[in-house]
């Protein structure tokens, strides 16, 4: 029977930008649309 | 891309936008040139567990998924896009809703609903 392996937590999901952990995901894109963050990531 | 892109209001595949950095493509030289210290074979691991994390984060929280592509390529078009295609709509749509509440990597991520049904026939008109 095949054993179900730990999850590692993942190092990509639901990793915030520095100093930014308190901002919303939403509220961020703002930011970035408002040039007041830089728009790494923005399509 | 510049073409006009028709936003479905129902789609089994979403996608992710500008979501995927090849970390051989990372470090530009100041003359423009791309530099890479990581071999083939550890880049080829790299995407595997990259892979293996969205794919497996994404079915858990929201659905079965039919099939998962990864763009890799340097050009403004499509770069690091992921395209995932759910088993169903409503699995999609959720997805898609909850996954713009959420970070990737440092970064928000701008997801869609996307008309792509058949990866193979896929390109911009």
């Amino acid at each position: 029977k095949d054993r179900e392996r730990p999850k590692k937590p993942s190092p990509y999901w639901d990793v915030p930008p520095a100093g930014y952990e308190t901002v919303s995901p939403a509220d961020y894109k703002e930011l970035q649309r408002d040039g007041k963050v830089p728009a790494q990531g923005v399509p | 891309c510049s073409r006009l892109h028709n936003k479905p209001t129902f789609s089994q595949t979403i996608v992710m936008q500008n979501i995927f950095q090849n970390p051989q493509h990372t470090v530009q030289l100041a003359d423009g040139s791309y530099k890479s210290n990581m071999s083939d074979e550890d880049a080829q691991k790299h995407f595997d567990h990259y892979y293996e994390d969205i794919f497996v984060e994404l079915e858990e929280k929201y659905g079965e998924i039919e099939e998962m592509n990864v763009c890799d390529n340097l050009g403004d078009h499509l770069v690091g896009n992921v395209y995932v295609k759910f088993r169903s709509e409503e699995h999609a749509s959720a997805a898609v809703n909850s996954l713009n509440n959420r970070w990737f990597n440092g970064n928000p991520i701008f997801a869609e609903l996307s008309p792509v049904t058949d990866f193979r026939e896929a390109c911009c008109r």
